[in-house]
Protein backbone atom coordinates (compact mmCIF):
# COMPACT_ATOMS: atom_id res chain seq x y z
CA UNK A 1 0.00 0.00 0.00
CA UNK A 2 1.78 3.25 -0.59
CA UNK A 3 2.43 6.12 1.71
CA UNK A 4 0.10 8.81 1.38
CA UNK A 5 0.39 12.61 2.91
CA UNK A 6 -3.14 14.55 2.90
CA UNK A 7 -2.55 18.76 3.32
CA UNK A 8 -5.19 20.13 5.62
CA UNK A 9 -5.50 23.79 6.04
CA UNK A 10 -5.47 26.16 9.22
CA UNK A 11 -8.20 28.55 9.85
CA UNK A 12 -11.83 28.01 9.53
CA UNK A 13 -11.39 24.64 7.73
CA UNK A 14 -9.13 22.74 9.96
CA UNK A 15 -11.81 21.47 12.20
CA UNK A 16 -14.33 20.97 9.57
CA UNK A 17 -11.72 18.75 7.56
CA UNK A 18 -10.78 16.83 10.53
CA UNK A 19 -14.26 15.71 11.01
CA UNK A 20 -14.53 14.88 7.77
CA UNK A 21 -11.71 13.09 7.15
CA UNK A 22 -12.98 10.37 10.12
CA UNK A 23 -15.75 9.92 8.45
CA UNK A 24 -14.14 8.63 6.06
CA UNK A 25 -12.59 6.55 8.39
CA UNK A 26 -8.82 8.23 8.70
CA UNK A 27 -8.99 9.28 11.99
CA UNK A 28 -6.44 10.81 14.10
CA UNK A 29 -6.29 12.55 17.46
CA UNK A 30 -3.69 14.95 19.29
CA UNK A 31 -4.42 17.49 16.45
CA UNK A 32 -5.44 20.23 19.19
CA UNK A 33 -3.27 19.29 21.89
CA UNK A 34 -0.21 19.59 20.46
CA UNK A 35 1.99 22.38 18.44
CA UNK A 36 3.32 19.40 15.71
CA UNK A 37 2.11 20.57 12.02
CA UNK A 38 3.27 16.72 11.07
CA UNK A 39 0.82 13.77 12.17
CA UNK A 40 1.21 10.18 11.24
CA UNK A 41 -2.20 7.82 11.05
CA UNK A 42 -1.16 4.72 13.13
CA UNK A 43 -1.17 1.85 10.98
CA UNK A 44 -2.63 3.36 8.26
CA UNK A 45 0.09 4.58 6.03
CA UNK A 46 -1.20 8.21 6.33
CA UNK A 47 0.33 11.23 7.26
CA UNK A 48 -1.22 14.67 7.76
CA UNK A 49 0.38 17.63 7.30
CA UNK A 50 -1.09 21.56 9.06
CA UNK A 51 -0.26 24.22 6.30
CA UNK A 52 -0.93 27.81 6.39
CA UNK A 53 -3.98 27.84 4.04
CA UNK A 54 -2.53 29.46 1.14
CA UNK A 55 0.13 26.97 0.99
CA UNK A 56 -2.04 24.18 0.97
CA UNK A 57 -2.39 23.82 -2.94
CA UNK A 58 1.27 24.54 -3.45
CA UNK A 59 2.05 21.64 -1.08
CA UNK A 60 -0.26 19.97 -3.27
CA UNK A 61 0.84 21.04 -6.79
CA UNK A 62 4.70 20.47 -6.15
CA UNK A 63 3.95 16.65 -4.73
CA UNK A 64 4.60 17.31 -1.11
CA UNK A 65 1.44 16.36 -0.33
CA UNK A 66 -0.87 13.84 -2.36
CA UNK A 67 -3.88 15.28 -1.39
CA UNK A 68 -5.30 18.70 0.45
CA UNK A 69 -8.17 19.98 1.73
CA UNK A 70 -8.88 24.12 0.95
CA UNK A 71 -11.37 26.36 0.40
CA UNK A 72 -12.34 27.30 -3.56
CA UNK A 73 -11.14 31.24 -2.48
CA UNK A 74 -7.95 30.06 -2.40
CA UNK A 75 -7.68 28.16 -5.32
CA UNK A 76 -9.33 31.29 -7.11
CA UNK A 77 -6.50 32.81 -5.33
CA UNK A 78 -3.75 30.71 -6.31
CA UNK A 79 -3.84 29.41 -9.79
CA UNK A 80 -2.49 26.19 -8.85
CA UNK A 81 -1.93 23.38 -11.20
CA UNK A 82 -3.84 20.51 -9.36
CA UNK A 83 -6.67 18.37 -10.03
CA UNK A 84 -9.78 20.09 -8.46
CA UNK A 85 -12.09 17.10 -7.89
CA UNK A 86 -14.43 17.00 -5.53
CA UNK A 87 -16.86 19.64 -3.17
CA UNK A 88 -16.80 18.51 -0.13
CA UNK A 89 -20.29 20.41 0.06
CA UNK A 90 -18.74 22.00 3.71
CA UNK A 91 -17.28 24.96 5.23
CA UNK A 92 -19.82 26.99 2.38
CA UNK A 93 -18.84 30.33 2.21
CA UNK A 94 -18.97 33.62 -0.41
CA UNK A 95 -16.51 35.28 -2.03
CA UNK A 96 -18.29 38.96 -1.86
CA UNK A 97 -17.69 42.24 -2.74
CA UNK A 98 -18.62 44.27 0.75
CA UNK A 99 -18.54 48.43 1.37
CA UNK A 100 -20.46 50.65 3.10
CA UNK A 101 -24.25 51.75 2.14
CA UNK A 102 -22.65 54.59 0.29
CA UNK A 103 -22.26 52.36 -2.68
CA UNK A 104 -25.43 50.44 -2.59
CA UNK A 105 -26.45 51.81 -5.81
CA UNK A 106 -23.33 50.78 -8.14
CA UNK A 107 -19.70 50.47 -7.74
CA UNK A 108 -18.93 53.97 -9.38
CA UNK A 109 -16.59 56.22 -8.12
CA UNK A 110 -14.64 52.87 -6.37
CA UNK A 111 -10.62 53.55 -6.66
CA UNK A 112 -9.36 51.47 -3.90
CA UNK A 113 -10.18 48.14 -3.06
CA UNK A 114 -8.80 46.71 0.13
CA UNK A 115 -8.61 42.61 -0.15
CA UNK A 116 -6.86 39.48 0.84
CA UNK A 117 -7.12 37.82 -2.26
CA UNK A 118 -5.48 40.23 -4.82
CA UNK A 119 -5.58 37.89 -8.16
CA UNK A 120 -9.17 37.25 -7.77
CA UNK A 121 -9.97 40.71 -7.00
CA UNK A 122 -8.61 41.77 -10.23
CA UNK A 123 -9.23 39.43 -12.30
CA UNK A 124 -13.19 40.25 -11.09
CA UNK A 125 -12.96 44.30 -11.76
CA UNK A 126 -10.58 43.76 -14.93
CA UNK A 127 -14.30 42.09 -16.28
CA UNK A 128 -15.58 44.55 -15.39
CA UNK A 129 -13.90 46.95 -16.92
CA UNK A 130 -12.82 49.02 -13.95
CA UNK A 131 -9.61 49.95 -13.07
CA UNK A 132 -9.63 49.95 -9.32
CA UNK A 133 -6.00 50.24 -6.39
CA UNK A 134 -6.03 46.62 -4.98
CA UNK A 135 -4.06 46.57 -1.65
CA UNK A 136 -3.29 43.36 -0.29
CA UNK A 137 -4.16 42.93 3.57
CA UNK A 138 -3.43 39.66 5.13
CA UNK A 139 -6.40 39.96 7.88
CA UNK A 140 -9.00 42.34 9.32
CA UNK A 141 -10.11 43.67 6.27
CA UNK A 142 -12.94 44.69 6.86
CA UNK A 143 -12.03 47.86 9.00
CA UNK A 144 -9.91 49.30 5.80
CA UNK A 145 -13.38 50.98 4.22
CA UNK A 146 -13.89 52.42 8.12
CA UNK A 147 -10.62 53.78 8.59
CA UNK A 148 -10.68 55.33 5.00
CA UNK A 149 -7.69 52.62 3.64
CA UNK A 150 -9.80 51.41 0.68
CA UNK A 151 -13.56 52.11 -0.60
CA UNK A 152 -14.70 49.17 -0.68
CA UNK A 153 -13.43 45.20 0.18
CA UNK A 154 -13.40 42.11 -1.35
CA UNK A 155 -13.74 39.12 1.00
CA UNK A 156 -15.41 35.81 2.32
CA UNK A 157 -18.19 35.73 4.37
CA UNK A 158 -19.83 33.10 5.79
CA UNK A 159 -22.83 34.26 8.34
CA UNK A 160 -22.24 38.32 7.39
CA UNK A 161 -22.13 38.98 11.27
CA UNK A 162 -18.46 40.79 10.84
CA UNK A 163 -19.47 42.69 7.87
CA UNK A 164 -22.63 43.74 9.87
CA UNK A 165 -20.76 44.38 12.90
CA UNK A 166 -18.81 46.65 10.73
CA UNK A 167 -21.15 48.74 9.24
CA UNK A 168 -20.46 46.89 6.02
CA UNK A 169 -23.00 45.52 3.39
CA UNK A 170 -22.40 42.79 0.77
CA UNK A 171 -22.62 44.78 -2.58
CA UNK A 172 -22.19 41.98 -5.09
CA UNK A 173 -21.46 38.29 -5.13
CA UNK A 174 -18.31 37.09 -6.90
CA UNK A 175 -18.41 32.96 -6.75
CA UNK A 176 -19.78 30.57 -3.82
CA UNK A 177 -16.97 29.18 -1.87
CA UNK A 178 -16.97 25.90 -0.68
CA UNK A 179 -13.90 23.16 0.64
CA UNK A 180 -12.52 21.06 -2.11
CA UNK A 181 -10.50 18.23 -2.50
CA UNK A 182 -7.53 18.62 -4.63
CA UNK A 183 -5.23 15.90 -5.58
CA UNK A 184 -1.98 16.25 -7.37
CA UNK A 185 -1.39 15.53 -11.08
CA UNK A 186 0.99 12.34 -10.43
CA UNK A 187 -0.17 11.18 -7.35
CA UNK A 188 -3.23 10.61 -8.59
CA UNK A 189 -1.99 8.17 -11.77
CA UNK A 190 0.89 6.82 -9.86
CA UNK A 191 -0.81 5.61 -6.37
CA UNK A 192 -4.24 5.20 -7.96
CA UNK A 193 -5.69 2.35 -6.27
CA UNK A 194 -5.23 4.39 -3.08
CA UNK A 195 -6.50 7.79 -4.42
CA UNK A 196 -9.43 5.98 -6.11
CA UNK A 197 -10.73 4.61 -2.81
CA UNK A 198 -10.47 8.12 -1.06
CA UNK A 199 -11.95 9.50 -3.87
CA UNK A 200 -14.95 7.02 -3.72
CA UNK A 201 -15.13 7.24 0.22
CA UNK A 202 -15.38 10.97 -0.18
CA UNK A 203 -17.77 10.76 -2.31
CA UNK A 204 -20.15 8.68 -0.54
CA UNK A 205 -19.50 10.61 2.23
CA UNK A 206 -20.85 14.20 0.36
CA UNK A 207 -24.19 11.90 -1.24
CA UNK A 208 -25.32 10.49 2.02
CA UNK A 209 -24.72 13.49 3.62
CA UNK A 210 -23.60 11.48 6.62
CA UNK B 1 25.08 49.12 -6.70
CA UNK B 2 26.30 45.96 -6.99
CA UNK B 3 24.22 43.51 -8.51
CA UNK B 4 24.18 40.10 -7.29
CA UNK B 5 20.48 39.33 -8.23
CA UNK B 6 18.60 37.06 -11.06
CA UNK B 7 16.06 37.99 -12.77
CA UNK B 8 13.29 35.88 -11.26
CA UNK B 9 13.08 32.60 -12.74
CA UNK B 10 16.62 32.35 -13.42
CA UNK B 11 20.00 30.59 -12.31
CA UNK B 12 23.05 29.59 -11.92
CA UNK B 13 24.25 26.12 -11.97
CA UNK B 14 27.70 25.04 -10.45
CA UNK B 15 30.18 22.05 -10.58
CA UNK B 16 28.08 19.34 -9.11
CA UNK B 17 24.55 20.34 -9.76
CA UNK B 18 25.68 20.79 -13.37
CA UNK B 19 27.63 17.93 -14.02
CA UNK B 20 24.41 15.83 -13.18
CA UNK B 21 22.47 17.54 -15.80
CA UNK B 22 25.43 17.06 -18.48
CA UNK B 23 25.18 13.35 -17.34
CA UNK B 24 21.32 13.26 -17.67
CA UNK B 25 21.83 14.92 -21.29
CA UNK B 26 24.33 12.37 -22.04
CA UNK B 27 22.12 10.07 -21.82
CA UNK B 28 19.83 10.65 -23.42
CA UNK B 29 21.75 12.45 -26.52
CA UNK B 30 23.11 8.82 -26.48
CA UNK B 31 20.06 6.99 -26.67
CA UNK B 32 18.45 9.31 -29.45
CA UNK B 33 21.58 8.56 -31.38
CA UNK B 34 21.47 4.80 -31.21
CA UNK B 35 17.66 5.37 -32.43
CA UNK B 36 19.19 7.18 -35.29
CA UNK B 37 18.35 10.90 -34.83
CA UNK B 38 20.39 13.73 -36.12
CA UNK B 39 21.06 16.40 -33.56
CA UNK B 40 19.99 19.57 -34.97
CA UNK B 41 20.54 23.22 -33.46
CA UNK B 42 17.91 26.37 -33.21
CA UNK B 43 18.46 29.92 -33.30
CA UNK B 44 17.71 31.36 -29.96
CA UNK B 45 15.87 34.48 -31.14
CA UNK B 46 12.62 34.10 -33.79
CA UNK B 47 9.84 36.59 -34.96
CA UNK B 48 7.36 36.54 -32.71
CA UNK B 49 4.52 35.32 -35.23
CA UNK B 50 6.25 31.75 -35.38
CA UNK B 51 5.14 31.04 -31.68
CA UNK B 52 1.23 32.12 -32.06
CA UNK B 53 0.90 30.38 -35.13
CA UNK B 54 -1.52 27.63 -34.07
CA UNK B 55 0.03 27.16 -30.66
CA UNK B 56 -2.87 29.05 -28.66
CA UNK B 57 -0.10 30.60 -27.09
CA UNK B 58 -0.44 33.80 -24.87
CA UNK B 59 1.93 36.48 -26.32
CA UNK B 60 2.26 37.37 -22.40
CA UNK B 61 3.96 34.36 -22.06
CA UNK B 62 6.43 34.81 -24.76
CA UNK B 63 9.81 36.79 -23.75
CA UNK B 64 10.25 39.55 -26.46
CA UNK B 65 13.02 41.81 -27.80
CA UNK B 66 12.66 44.92 -30.44
CA UNK B 67 14.87 44.30 -33.18
CA UNK B 68 16.79 47.68 -34.76
CA UNK B 69 13.98 47.59 -37.73
CA UNK B 70 11.43 47.72 -34.63
CA UNK B 71 10.19 43.66 -35.45
CA UNK B 72 9.50 42.23 -32.57
CA UNK B 73 11.44 38.98 -31.71
CA UNK B 74 10.97 36.15 -29.48
CA UNK B 75 13.21 34.09 -27.24
CA UNK B 76 12.94 30.36 -28.56
CA UNK B 77 9.27 28.95 -26.69
CA UNK B 78 8.72 25.82 -28.36
CA UNK B 79 11.54 24.31 -30.30
CA UNK B 80 9.15 21.88 -32.50
CA UNK B 81 7.61 24.90 -33.81
CA UNK B 82 10.96 26.04 -35.01
CA UNK B 83 12.14 22.53 -36.27
CA UNK B 84 8.71 22.92 -38.59
CA UNK B 85 9.84 26.49 -39.72
CA UNK B 86 13.28 24.10 -40.40
CA UNK B 87 11.59 21.53 -42.10
CA UNK B 88 9.21 23.17 -44.61
CA UNK B 89 12.22 26.10 -45.45
CA UNK B 90 14.40 23.01 -46.31
CA UNK B 91 11.64 20.65 -47.66
CA UNK B 92 12.95 20.04 -50.69
CA UNK B 93 16.86 18.78 -49.51
CA UNK B 94 15.24 16.91 -47.10
CA UNK B 95 14.45 12.97 -47.13
CA UNK B 96 11.60 11.78 -45.11
CA UNK B 97 10.85 10.12 -42.95
CA UNK B 98 13.13 12.19 -40.68
CA UNK B 99 14.91 11.85 -37.59
CA UNK B 100 15.72 15.13 -35.79
CA UNK B 101 16.59 15.69 -32.28
CA UNK B 102 17.64 18.83 -30.19
CA UNK B 103 18.78 19.64 -26.51
CA UNK B 104 18.35 23.60 -25.94
CA UNK B 105 16.45 25.88 -23.32
CA UNK B 106 13.13 27.40 -23.78
CA UNK B 107 12.27 30.50 -22.62
CA UNK B 108 8.68 30.85 -20.81
CA UNK B 109 6.77 33.56 -19.08
CA UNK B 110 4.22 32.55 -17.00
CA UNK B 111 2.54 34.90 -14.64
CA UNK B 112 1.02 32.89 -12.04
CA UNK B 113 3.48 31.11 -11.19
CA UNK B 114 5.72 32.98 -9.43
CA UNK B 115 9.47 31.44 -9.16
CA UNK B 116 9.22 28.75 -11.56
CA UNK B 117 12.08 28.69 -13.71
CA UNK B 118 11.15 30.29 -16.66
CA UNK B 119 15.09 29.14 -18.39
CA UNK B 120 13.55 25.72 -19.33
CA UNK B 121 15.93 22.88 -20.66
CA UNK B 122 14.33 20.42 -23.37
CA UNK B 123 15.46 17.72 -24.80
CA UNK B 124 13.64 16.20 -27.53
CA UNK B 125 12.75 14.41 -31.09
CA UNK B 126 10.54 14.83 -33.81
CA UNK B 127 9.47 11.69 -36.22
CA UNK B 128 8.57 13.83 -39.45
CA UNK B 129 6.83 12.28 -42.56
CA UNK B 130 5.18 9.67 -39.97
CA UNK B 131 1.65 9.26 -39.89
CA UNK B 132 1.35 5.12 -38.94
CA UNK B 133 0.53 3.46 -35.29
CA UNK B 134 3.81 2.22 -35.40
CA UNK B 135 5.68 5.43 -35.24
CA UNK B 136 3.18 6.71 -32.50
CA UNK B 137 4.35 3.47 -30.16
CA UNK B 138 7.76 3.13 -31.17
CA UNK B 139 8.11 7.79 -30.11
CA UNK B 140 6.65 6.47 -26.91
CA UNK B 141 9.02 3.27 -26.37
CA UNK B 142 11.51 5.67 -26.93
CA UNK B 143 10.75 7.86 -24.09
CA UNK B 144 10.03 4.44 -21.73
CA UNK B 145 13.67 3.09 -23.28
CA UNK B 146 15.51 6.43 -21.66
CA UNK B 147 13.90 6.77 -18.57
CA UNK B 148 14.81 3.30 -17.99
CA UNK B 149 18.37 4.14 -18.96
CA UNK B 150 18.59 6.98 -16.81
CA UNK B 151 17.59 3.86 -13.87
CA UNK B 152 14.31 5.58 -12.97
CA UNK B 153 12.00 2.85 -12.01
CA UNK B 154 8.70 4.40 -10.83
CA UNK B 155 7.56 6.02 -13.67
CA UNK B 156 4.59 5.77 -16.13
CA UNK B 157 3.44 7.32 -19.69
CA UNK B 158 -0.24 8.56 -19.33
CA UNK B 159 -1.26 8.90 -23.09
CA UNK B 160 -4.55 10.53 -24.34
CA UNK B 161 -5.90 11.39 -28.06
CA UNK B 162 -7.04 14.71 -28.83
CA UNK B 163 -9.86 13.26 -30.76
CA UNK B 164 -11.56 11.93 -28.30
CA UNK B 165 -12.88 14.50 -26.57
CA UNK B 166 -13.17 16.60 -30.41
CA UNK B 167 -15.49 13.93 -30.94
CA UNK B 168 -17.75 14.36 -27.83
CA UNK B 169 -17.74 18.37 -28.33
CA UNK B 170 -18.60 18.19 -32.50
CA UNK B 171 -21.18 15.14 -32.02
CA UNK B 172 -23.16 17.80 -29.10
CA UNK B 173 -22.66 20.69 -31.23
CA UNK B 174 -20.20 22.33 -27.82
CA UNK B 175 -16.92 22.55 -29.54
CA UNK B 176 -14.82 26.05 -29.07
CA UNK B 177 -15.70 25.99 -25.65
CA UNK B 178 -12.46 26.08 -24.11
CA UNK B 179 -13.96 26.18 -20.57
CA UNK B 180 -15.09 22.84 -21.10
CA UNK B 181 -11.61 21.40 -21.74
CA UNK B 182 -10.24 23.50 -18.72
CA UNK B 183 -12.79 21.82 -16.09
CA UNK B 184 -11.40 18.45 -17.90
CA UNK B 185 -8.26 19.25 -17.61
CA UNK B 186 -8.47 20.12 -13.77
CA UNK B 187 -10.78 17.09 -13.33
CA UNK B 188 -13.34 19.59 -11.86
CA UNK B 189 -16.12 17.11 -11.94
CA UNK B 190 -18.38 19.96 -9.50
CA UNK B 191 -18.02 22.41 -12.04
CA UNK B 192 -18.24 21.13 -14.93
CA UNK B 193 -21.64 20.04 -13.85
CA UNK B 194 -22.28 23.80 -12.81
CA UNK B 195 -21.00 24.78 -16.33
CA UNK B 196 -22.87 21.99 -18.69
CA UNK B 197 -26.47 23.22 -16.67
CA UNK B 198 -25.91 26.50 -17.16
CA UNK B 199 -25.40 26.07 -20.86
CA UNK B 200 -28.64 23.83 -20.94
CA UNK B 201 -27.32 20.65 -21.88
CA UNK B 202 -29.75 17.92 -22.09
CA UNK B 203 -28.86 15.34 -19.09
CA UNK B 204 -27.93 12.04 -20.83
CA UNK B 205 -24.82 14.61 -22.44
CA UNK B 206 -24.05 15.84 -19.47
CA UNK B 207 -23.81 12.50 -17.73
CA UNK B 208 -21.30 11.40 -20.66
CA UNK B 209 -19.22 14.97 -20.20
CA UNK B 210 -19.20 14.13 -16.39
CA UNK B 211 -17.54 10.82 -16.90
CA UNK B 212 -14.74 12.50 -18.67
CA UNK B 213 -12.24 13.51 -16.08
CA UNK B 214 -12.57 9.98 -14.35
CA UNK B 215 -11.58 8.25 -17.46
CA UNK B 216 -7.94 7.48 -16.60
CA UNK B 217 -6.35 4.36 -15.49
CA UNK B 218 -5.48 1.03 -17.42
CA UNK B 219 -6.30 -0.44 -20.80
CA UNK B 220 -10.07 -1.56 -18.94
CA UNK B 221 -10.94 1.99 -19.59
CA UNK B 222 -11.11 2.11 -23.40
CA UNK B 223 -13.19 -0.98 -23.02
CA UNK B 224 -15.31 1.47 -20.55
CA UNK B 225 -15.72 4.07 -23.15
CA UNK B 226 -16.77 2.16 -25.96
CA UNK B 227 -20.23 1.32 -23.31
CA UNK B 228 -21.26 5.13 -24.05
CA UNK B 229 -19.18 6.18 -27.09
CA UNK B 230 -20.99 6.57 -30.60
CA UNK B 231 -19.45 9.18 -32.49
CA UNK B 232 -17.04 8.10 -35.19
CA UNK B 233 -14.04 10.88 -34.34
CA UNK B 234 -13.91 9.49 -31.06
CA UNK B 235 -14.09 6.30 -31.55
CA UNK B 236 -11.60 6.28 -34.29
CA UNK B 237 -9.38 7.96 -31.24
CA UNK B 238 -10.12 4.93 -28.85
CA UNK B 239 -9.05 2.34 -31.34
CA UNK B 240 -5.75 4.12 -32.31
CA UNK B 241 -5.02 4.21 -28.43
CA UNK B 242 -5.96 0.24 -27.97
CA UNK B 243 -3.51 -0.42 -31.41
CA UNK B 244 -0.87 1.88 -29.48
CA UNK B 245 -1.41 -0.62 -26.57
CA UNK B 246 -1.33 -4.07 -27.72
CA UNK B 247 2.03 -2.59 -30.08
CA UNK B 248 3.93 -1.67 -26.88
CA UNK B 249 2.65 -4.68 -25.58
CA UNK B 250 4.39 -6.98 -27.37
CA UNK B 251 7.54 -5.15 -26.73
CA UNK B 252 6.83 -5.74 -22.79
CA UNK B 253 6.54 -1.84 -22.56
CA UNK B 254 2.94 -2.19 -21.52
CA UNK B 255 3.26 -1.98 -17.99
CA UNK B 256 4.65 1.47 -17.96
CA UNK B 257 1.03 2.70 -19.92
CA UNK B 258 -1.52 4.32 -18.47
CA UNK B 259 -4.63 6.10 -20.02
CA UNK B 260 -5.88 9.50 -19.60
CA UNK B 261 -8.86 10.01 -22.29
CA UNK B 262 -8.85 13.93 -20.23
CA UNK B 263 -5.62 14.82 -20.85
CA UNK B 264 -5.26 18.41 -22.58
CA UNK B 265 -1.52 20.09 -23.82
CA UNK B 266 -1.01 23.23 -23.41
CA UNK B 267 0.23 23.69 -26.76
CA UNK B 268 -2.76 23.36 -29.25
CA UNK B 269 -1.04 22.13 -32.62
CA UNK B 270 -1.25 18.38 -31.22
CA UNK B 271 -4.13 16.68 -33.32
CA UNK B 272 -3.69 12.49 -32.41
CA UNK B 273 -2.16 10.92 -29.48
CA UNK B 274 -1.01 13.03 -26.65
CA UNK B 275 1.20 11.75 -23.48
CA UNK B 276 3.09 13.00 -20.80
CA UNK B 277 5.81 11.59 -18.26
CA UNK B 278 4.90 10.55 -14.89
CA UNK B 279 6.93 9.81 -12.09
CA UNK B 280 5.98 8.87 -7.98
CA UNK B 281 6.61 12.24 -5.78
CA UNK B 282 7.19 14.38 -8.81
CA UNK B 283 4.20 16.60 -8.69
CA UNK B 284 5.75 17.66 -12.63
CA UNK B 285 5.80 16.01 -15.57
CA UNK B 286 8.99 14.52 -17.21
CA UNK B 287 8.32 14.75 -20.67
CA UNK B 288 5.46 15.41 -22.87
CA UNK B 289 4.73 14.93 -26.10
CA UNK B 290 2.27 13.84 -29.02
CA UNK B 291 1.11 14.10 -33.13
CA UNK B 292 1.07 16.80 -34.98
CA UNK B 293 0.13 16.96 -38.18
CA UNK B 294 -1.47 20.04 -38.65
CA UNK B 295 1.62 22.16 -37.73
CA UNK B 296 3.38 21.35 -40.67
CA UNK B 297 0.27 21.89 -42.38
CA UNK B 298 0.32 25.90 -41.58
CA UNK B 299 3.71 25.93 -43.82
CA UNK B 300 1.79 23.91 -46.52
CA UNK B 301 3.39 21.16 -45.37
CA UNK B 302 1.82 17.16 -45.78
CA UNK B 303 3.47 15.32 -43.77
CA UNK B 304 2.54 13.93 -40.17
CA UNK B 305 4.77 13.98 -37.28
CA UNK B 306 5.23 13.15 -33.78
CA UNK B 307 7.32 14.07 -31.22
CA UNK B 308 8.31 14.52 -27.32
CA UNK B 309 10.40 16.84 -25.16
CA UNK B 310 12.50 15.60 -21.85
CA UNK B 311 12.25 18.39 -19.47
CA UNK B 312 15.74 17.75 -18.60
CA UNK B 313 15.77 19.81 -14.71
CA UNK B 314 13.06 17.65 -13.77
CA UNK B 315 14.84 14.75 -14.66
CA UNK B 316 17.91 16.11 -13.29
CA UNK B 317 16.35 16.80 -9.92
CA UNK B 318 15.27 12.37 -9.73
CA UNK B 319 18.34 10.87 -11.17
CA UNK B 320 20.65 9.68 -8.72
CA UNK B 321 24.34 10.53 -8.61
CA UNK B 322 26.00 7.62 -9.96
CA UNK B 323 29.63 6.64 -9.38
CA UNK B 324 31.12 7.51 -13.15
CA UNK B 325 29.88 10.98 -11.84
CA UNK B 326 32.13 11.13 -8.78
CA UNK B 327 34.75 9.60 -10.38
CA UNK B 328 35.08 12.35 -13.42
CA UNK B 329 35.55 14.37 -10.28
CA UNK B 330 38.94 12.95 -9.33
CA UNK B 331 41.87 14.86 -9.83
CA UNK B 332 46.04 14.34 -9.25
CA UNK B 333 47.94 17.61 -8.07
CA UNK B 334 51.75 18.27 -8.91
CA UNK B 335 52.59 20.49 -5.69
CA UNK B 336 55.53 22.48 -6.28
CA UNK B 337 56.94 22.00 -2.74
CA UNK B 338 60.45 20.84 -2.52
CA UNK B 339 61.17 22.89 -5.69
CA UNK B 340 63.80 20.32 -6.60
CA UNK B 341 62.38 20.22 -10.49
CA UNK B 342 62.36 23.39 -13.21
CA UNK B 343 59.32 24.91 -14.06
CA UNK B 344 60.01 22.96 -17.72
CA UNK B 345 59.86 19.74 -15.70
CA UNK B 346 57.28 19.91 -13.68
CA UNK B 347 54.84 21.30 -17.27
CA UNK B 348 55.91 18.43 -19.25
CA UNK B 349 55.52 15.88 -16.52
CA UNK B 350 52.04 17.64 -15.94
CA UNK B 351 50.83 17.03 -19.86
CA UNK B 352 52.32 13.55 -19.78
CA UNK B 353 50.07 12.62 -17.31
CA UNK B 354 47.40 14.86 -18.78
CA UNK B 355 48.32 12.84 -21.94
CA UNK B 356 47.20 9.72 -20.19
CA UNK B 357 43.99 10.77 -18.65
CA UNK B 358 44.39 12.29 -15.76
CA UNK B 359 42.90 15.41 -14.37
CA UNK B 360 46.04 17.49 -13.36
CA UNK B 361 46.48 20.82 -11.36
CA UNK B 362 49.91 22.22 -11.17
CA UNK B 363 49.92 23.62 -7.45
CA UNK B 364 52.84 26.60 -7.42
CA UNK B 365 52.59 27.74 -3.67
CA UNK B 366 54.39 25.80 -0.63
CA UNK B 367 51.95 26.17 1.65
CA UNK B 368 48.48 24.17 0.49
CA UNK B 369 45.44 24.11 1.25
CA UNK B 370 43.11 21.23 2.85
CA UNK B 371 39.89 22.95 1.72
CA UNK B 372 41.58 23.13 -2.10
CA UNK B 373 42.23 19.20 -1.86
CA UNK B 374 38.89 18.35 -1.12
CA UNK B 375 36.65 20.87 -3.09
CA UNK B 376 39.07 19.76 -5.66
CA UNK B 377 38.89 15.94 -5.64
CA UNK B 378 42.52 15.70 -5.30
CA UNK B 379 43.12 12.04 -4.89
CA UNK B 380 46.76 11.74 -6.16
CA UNK B 381 49.16 14.02 -4.44
CA UNK B 382 52.83 14.20 -6.45
CA UNK B 383 55.26 16.50 -4.68
CA UNK B 384 58.03 17.98 -6.67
Amino acid sequence: MDYITIALAKGRLADLSIDFMSKIGICFDGLNLSRKLIFDVRGSKTRFILAKTSDVPVFVEYGAADLGIVGKDTLLESERDVYEMLDLKFGACKVVVAGPPDFKNGLFGVKRVATKYPNLARDFFKKKGMQVEIIKLTGSVEIAPLVGLSDIIVDIVETGRTLRENGLIILEDICDASARLIVNRASLKMKSERMREIIQKCKEVINGGI
Amino acid sequence: MILLELPEGFRDLLFDEFLKKKYVEDVIRRCFKSWGYNEIKTPLLEFLELFLKKSGVSENNIFKILDKNGKILALRYDITMQIARIVSCNYENLVFPLRVFYVDEVFRYDESQVGKPREITQAGVELIGSSTVEEDAEIIALAITILKEMGISEFKIEIGHVDFLNGLLEQHGLNGLNEIRNLIYRKNFSELENYLSKLNVDEPTKNVFLKIPDLYGDIEIIDKCHEFINNPKSLKALERLENIYRILEGWRMHSFITFDLGIIQNLNYYTGIVFKGLCKHIGYYLLSGGRYNSLLEEFRLKEGAVGFAFDVDALTNIVEINESIEREKEKTLIWVNKRERREDDIFDLAEELRRAGEKVIIYWDKILDKRFVEKNKIVKILEV
